[in-house]
């Protein structure tokens, strides 16, 4: 047996050698108690490849990171890519934030290399549809009416050359209606060293996955650098899965939970390939132990947010609790809630959005910005983009905060084409401290052809969320990554900077167009046409023919002639006439 | 049908005296002149401007009147038995009788029935109709005595006299400067009133065109540094933009003011375009100079006005183009003919009849000879060099060629499917898509087409043919408004005169009325209520095209049939007895 074992070691050492390339994967899970008695459960996992992406050689053998996902992204020279599918709203003010920011339905930014600067166009809409075919999603329903290159927002969050925010080379794009489900999770699982075979995919029952009040899976690729000095790249691959599950709805009465209850089942093994296997436990609000319980026994995480605050999770390292030699040893964390405090400290920065107006002409969105930090003013940098179809009115744009206008500091403005390309609005603005910033634009709701609808016509038209792009020193209810670290949880305990890059997604609108009636395409065709061919038939006739006085009781046309047989058959058969005529002609 | 039976023998006679007596022609002639002075009232008061027409038409009607004296005399001589016709034939037989004693006429027997008329008049006008007249209205009141009088009097007078009543109609403006007040008013007081938030976005009276909103976002987005063409909501031309972004700089205040100043301006060159039209068409007779009023007075043109719709550019180039033709100035008219074009495209047409009025105030003729193509090469070239003018002038204010797809190209494609009041955009909107590019050429050749023909049958009368054409592109451009129809019926009268021939005027006055009301309320319930759909607008749009198209060929009818009156007379030949009927043939 130990000799079976050695030479497969053996074995294995010669393989990485031979590839000359080192990947590893992380599984993390971070599981928040929420102010509202739901819980936050965040999983990540992460695989990091130390290879440059750049090099498309380098992209032919692969160990742990998904071939056919690698194969995407070196044949359409990828550099970033962020996916993300959704449903169901974020709720920041209720929530906090969450550890990637994602608007319900789909999601798909990237950056592309620039040595493919002049093809980006294609390279885009090539990745679209092979991401559509990998994930099932409707991705490839995004076209140029869709896509966008932000100026401000959506920058790059890997390995950046200083040439390399040119932001000629990304694209954006967002279905507003897209919908999220299992057949999505599948090919999205699939890409896992483990997919959910063991690990802690193996609590992903689908039953229970999607009755829940926000789902999001993500897809995260960016390079980063191998050491401090940079000196080498590595690619590293994040695929995310978030949700806010509601306890109520797995049974009982009260908001405690467990892995049992909110899962259906406890975690059974660890990834195998895994490096790290770790479960989080946000245990920060639980000052002094009075407001609840975490069993079993854990090991406590700390994370110096400011001076003043300090932010503590239980931690659970799967690989060491579960130990393969006993058959029956299971994670199951169980929580009971002591006394819930049902309010909470409302995230510094939060927005909403919605519809004004009525009727099928005309309307306006208002989004409204809150910066609950009582001295500092915030710059945030507002994204939004709207469908071809609503003509918006820049002109109608007002920025007001408690009565005042606000000056943005910079506007970038793309206006629509008609079935081109969408309106973007790219706003970098300064909210003054503790305020309510109101930001609204009219617009005139276009026409469309009735092919253009869909087929529930009615339904309305989605459309997709805007963006929120801010630095925020010190959040205290934001708990994510570093930008420098892999890991949700960095095992050398270096703690984020000070400044916490933040992205919020407003809510996605629904607008309803003017509808033609789509049953009578041919009569509306017959009736124009017939008021146009009234209108050539009279001057046709005015025009090429002239006045002339003929005989009033001589009818021309068919109807005459056929008068005039019939007169001519009644003289035959009467005779009358007939023999007035001839009289006279003798008489002649 | 035993009526004319009878008249066949009847006009057999006539036929065979006419070529037996073809002596008494001469007599015919002089009967003739003897009711001429009756006659040349009557057509010198219906009559063209230049006098060799007159002469013209003189002669025709001379020899018709003739002819028909000259069967009336023949019928006379038959003996057929006119107790009372005044006068025996002055001359004698100068052919001996064809047929000899025993017959003493050439009847064998007289004739069955008397003539039905009392005499073979020699000219029909100076009496009144024996028959009752086929037309619904007669156009006697044309021909009142007391206008014969007053223009006999008026010949009488001198040069001081026209010169006194020039004075007097001048004091007439005057008195009606108080109604330009009132509209003057009228407008100021309701573009400052919240009317105006209200009118700017009736999709009746402003296009995705000449929409005010659009033109604001023009200024909003040159204001941030973004091209306002390289979006699809401006479609508003540099130039015009430019004029407003001039303005902006002063104050915003003055736009109001420049829409009214500019419907103002329209009123203004219209009211000198009917007094010139007027002295072209009638030289001393006082037309009414309604059409300024029938234009500042309309209320599709005060709405267009307060809700700030660009058409008044459009409108203020053709009325130019239409003023100087008549003023015989070359520039000045083809520089409006070019800022419509410019501004709308489709005043491109208006050249013909401006090249046409031009010729006519300048004695061309219209004959192929080096003369008048050198004349028309001269209108054609000028036109194109401010074209190329107003182009360019345009390339310098965005340094862009842009706009021209997003004017023109939008003018042409039809991209924009927001309902107005013509016949596209439903009719792409429920478009098959492979049948999109064959209709929109088909509906765009349509609008532009009736030029030709219009062209070649009115080549006479010039201005006339400049309404029609107006009216033709209010009903065919591809986002017509109401505005637009206000030019044309401003311009309908000039020809008050033709009106008495119109012949469905209450139907078409009834649509009209019907569609611009029911037009609001049925956007309403289709876009706010729900309670409608877009047929429904449709249907007005429908009838509110077909309104005008039945006015425009009506008014074309009408203006043809007067023509003919004018050279054949009022009342129509007798052909077997009974008047004969006009028809188009």
């Amino acid at each position: 047996m130990a000799a079976v074992g050695g030479s497969f070691a053996v074995c294995l050492l010669f393989l990485s050698c031979s590839l000359a390339v080192k990947d590893v994967f992380h599984e993390e899970l971070f599981m928040r108690p929420l102010k509202t008695g739901h819980v936050y459960a965040h999983f990540q996992f992460t695989t990091v490849w130390d290879v440059d992406i750049r090099d498309s050689k380098a992209f032919s053998h692969y160990n742990l990171f998904p071939k056919s996902f690698g194969q995407i992204i070196n044949q359409y020279s990828v550099e970033e890519l962020h996916l993300s599918l959704t449903q169901g709203q974020w709720q920041h003010e209720q929530w906090g934030y969450p550890v990637t920011s994602a608007p319900p339905g789909a999601e798909l930014w990237v950056w592309f290399q620039d040595r493919v600067e002049e093809s980006v166009d294609e390279n885009w809409s090539g990745l679209t549809q092979a991401l559509s075919g990998q994930f099932c999603a409707s991705l490839n329903f995004i076209d140029s009416k869709t896509t966008t290159s932000p100026k401000l927002s959506f920058r790059r969050e890997g390995v950046a050359s200083a040439a390399g925010t040119n932001s000629s080379l990304l694209r954006h794009a967002a279905l507003p209606r897209e919908l999220v489900c299992t057949e999505n999770l599948t090919p999205w699982k699939k890409l896992l060293p483990c997919d959910s075979k063991a690990g802690l995919t193996t609590l992903f029952y689908s039953l229970l996955l999607y009755s829940v009040n926000y789902h999001s899976i993500g897809v995260h690729l960016r390079p980063i650098c191998q050491d401090p000095s940079c000196s080498q790249f590595s690619v590293e691959l994040v695929q995310s899965l978030s949700m806010v599950l509601d306890p109520l709805l797995r049974g009982g009465s009260k908001f405690d939970w467990s892995f049992k209850r909110l899962f259906g089942r406890p975690i059974k093994s660890a990834c195998p390939l895994a490096t790290t296997s770790k479960v989080y436990v946000d245990i920060s609000s639980n000052k002094s132990g009075s407001e609840f319980t975490v069993s079993p026994a854990f090991s406590t995480v700390s994370r110096q947010v400011t001076q003043q605050h300090q932010q503590h999770f239980a931690m659970y390292d799967v690989k060491q609790i579960i130990n393969p030699s006993v058959s029956e040893s299971t994670l199951n964390v169980v929580f009971k809630w002591k006394r819930r405090a049902t309010q909470g400290i409302p995230p510094q920065l939060y927005a909403q959005r919605f519809v004004t107006g009525y009727g099928e002409e005309k309307g306006g969105i208002t989004s409204l910005i809150h910066n609950r930090h009582p001295t500092d003013p915030l710059p945030v940098v507002y994204f939004a983009t709207f469908p071809w179809f609503l003509r918006i009115f820049l002109h109608t744009l007002t920025i007001k905060s408690a009565g005042k206008d606000i000056k943005p500091d910079i506007i970038h403005v793309t206006p629509a084409k008609d079935r081109m390309r969408p309106y973007t609005l790219e706003i970098l603005l300064t909210l003054p401290a503790n305020s309510v910033t109101e930001l609204s634009i009219q617009f005139h709701k276009g026409f469309l052809k009735w092919t253009e609808h869909p087929p529930d016509a009615h339904h309305g038209f989605y459309i997709s969320s805007a963006v929120i792009s801010t630095k925020l020193r010190s959040p205290l209810n934001y708990t994510g990554p570093s930008r420098q670290s892999s890991l949700l949880f960095p095992s050398d305990g270096t703690t984020p900077g000070e400044e916490v890059f933040l992205c919020l997604h407003t809510e996605i609108l629904l607008i309803s167009l003017p509808t033609p009636d789509f049953s009578m395409p041919y009569n509306v065709i017959c009736l124009a046409c017939t008021v146009m061919a009234i209108a050539f038939g009279s001057f046709h006739n005015l025009s090429s023919r002239r006045f002339e006085a003929v005989d009033s009781t001589k009818s021309t046309g068919l109807i005459g002639k056929v008068k005039a047989m019939l007169a001519k058959l009644k003289g035959k058969i009467f005779g009358k006439k007939k023999e007035e005529i001839p009289e006279e002609k003798k008489a002649n | 049908m035993r009526g004319t039976l009878l008249l066949i023998p009847c006009l057999l006679v006539v036929v065979a005296l006419v070529t037996l007596t073809e002596g008494k022609f001469v007599a015919s002639k002089n009967q003739d002149q003897d009711t001429d002075n009756h006659g040349l009232d009557t057509h010198e008061h219906e009559s063209h401007d230049n006098e060799s027409h007159e002469e013209d038409e003189e002669e025709e009607e001379g020899s018709f009147d003739s002819e028909r004296a000259a069967s009336g005399s023949g019928a006379k001589d038959a003996n057929v038995g006119y107790p009372g016709y005044p006068y025996p034939s002055p001359y004698p037989a100068p052919y001996p009788a064809r047929y000899p004693a025993p017959y003493p006429s050439p009847y064998p027997y007289p004739a069955p029935y008397p003539y039905p008329y009392p005499a073979p008049y020699p000219s029909p006008y100076p009496y009144p109709s024996p028959y009752p007249s086929p037309y619904p209205t007669t156009p006697r009141t044309i021909i009142l005595p007391q206008k014969i009088t007053k223009r006999k009097k008026r010949r009488k007078k001198g040069e001081e006299e026209i010169q006194r009543q020039e004075r007097q109609r001048r004091q007439e403006g005057k008195g009606k400067l108080k109604r330009k007040e009132t509209t003057f008013a009228s407008r100021l007081f309701l573009i400052y009133s919240p009317v105006k938030d209200w009118l700017i976005n009736r999709i009746e009276l402003s296009t995705p065109l000449t929409a005010w909103n659009r033109v604001q976002e023009g200024l909003s987005l040159v204001k941030h540094g973004v091209s306002p063409y390289s979006g699809d909501v401006v479609h508003e031309t540099p130039l015009v933009l430019a004029v407003f972004l001039g303005l902006q700089e002063v104050s915003e205040l003055l736009f109001p003011l420049l829409f009214v100043v500019g419907d103002l301006l329209v009123g203004w060159l219209l009211y000198k375009l009917a007094s010139l039209h007027s002295q072209m068409l009638l030289k001393e007779q006082t037309l009414n100079l309604k059409s300024y009023a029938n234009y500042l007075l309309n209320p599709y043109t005060i709405g267009s006005c307060v809700a700030h719709s660009t058409v008044i550019f459009t409108n203020v180039a053709v009325a130019t183009a239409l003023l100087f033709s008549l003023r015989g100035s070359i520039l000045l008219s083809t520089l409006g003919v070019a800022i419509g074009t410019y501004h709308s495209l489709y005043p491109v047409t208006l050249l013909a009849p401006v090249i046409l009025i031009l010729m006519k105030v300048r004695c061309v003729d219209i004959e192929f000879n080096k003369k008048t193509v050198m004349f028309v090469s001269q209108v054609v070239a000028s036109f194109i060099v401010w074209t190329v003018l107003l182009l360019g002038m345009s390339y310098h204010v965005f340094k862009s060629w842009d706009f021209l797809t997003a004017t023109h190209g939008f003018i042409l494609q039809v991209s924009d499917l927001t309902p107005n009041m013509g016949l596209f955009w439903y009719f792409f909107t429920e478009m098959f898509e492979h049948f999109r590019i064959f209709f929109l050429w088909v509906f765009q050749i349509n609008a532009f087409f009736y030029c030709i023909p219009l062209t070649i049958k009115l080549r006479d009368n010039p201005t006339f043919l400049a309404c029609m054409l107006c009216s033709v592109m209010a009903i065919m451009k591809s986002y017509p408004a109401l505005g637009d129809t206000a030019l044309p019926l401003a311009l309908l009268a000039l020809w008050m005169h033709i009106f008495p021939y119109l012949r469905n005027t209450l139907m078409v006055t009834c649509m009209l009325l019907c569609s611009s009301f029911l037009a609001p309320v049925f956007w309403q319930l289709w876009i706010y209520a729900g309670s409608a759909n877009a047929n429904f607008f449709f249907a007005i749009t429908l009838a509110y095209s077909t309104a005008q198209i039945l006015l425009t060929s009506d008014v074309l009818f009408a203006f043809l049939r007067r023509e003919y009156d004018l050279h054949h007379g009022i009342y129509p030949p007798i052909m077997q007895g009974e008047p004969a009927s006009v028809i188009l043939r």
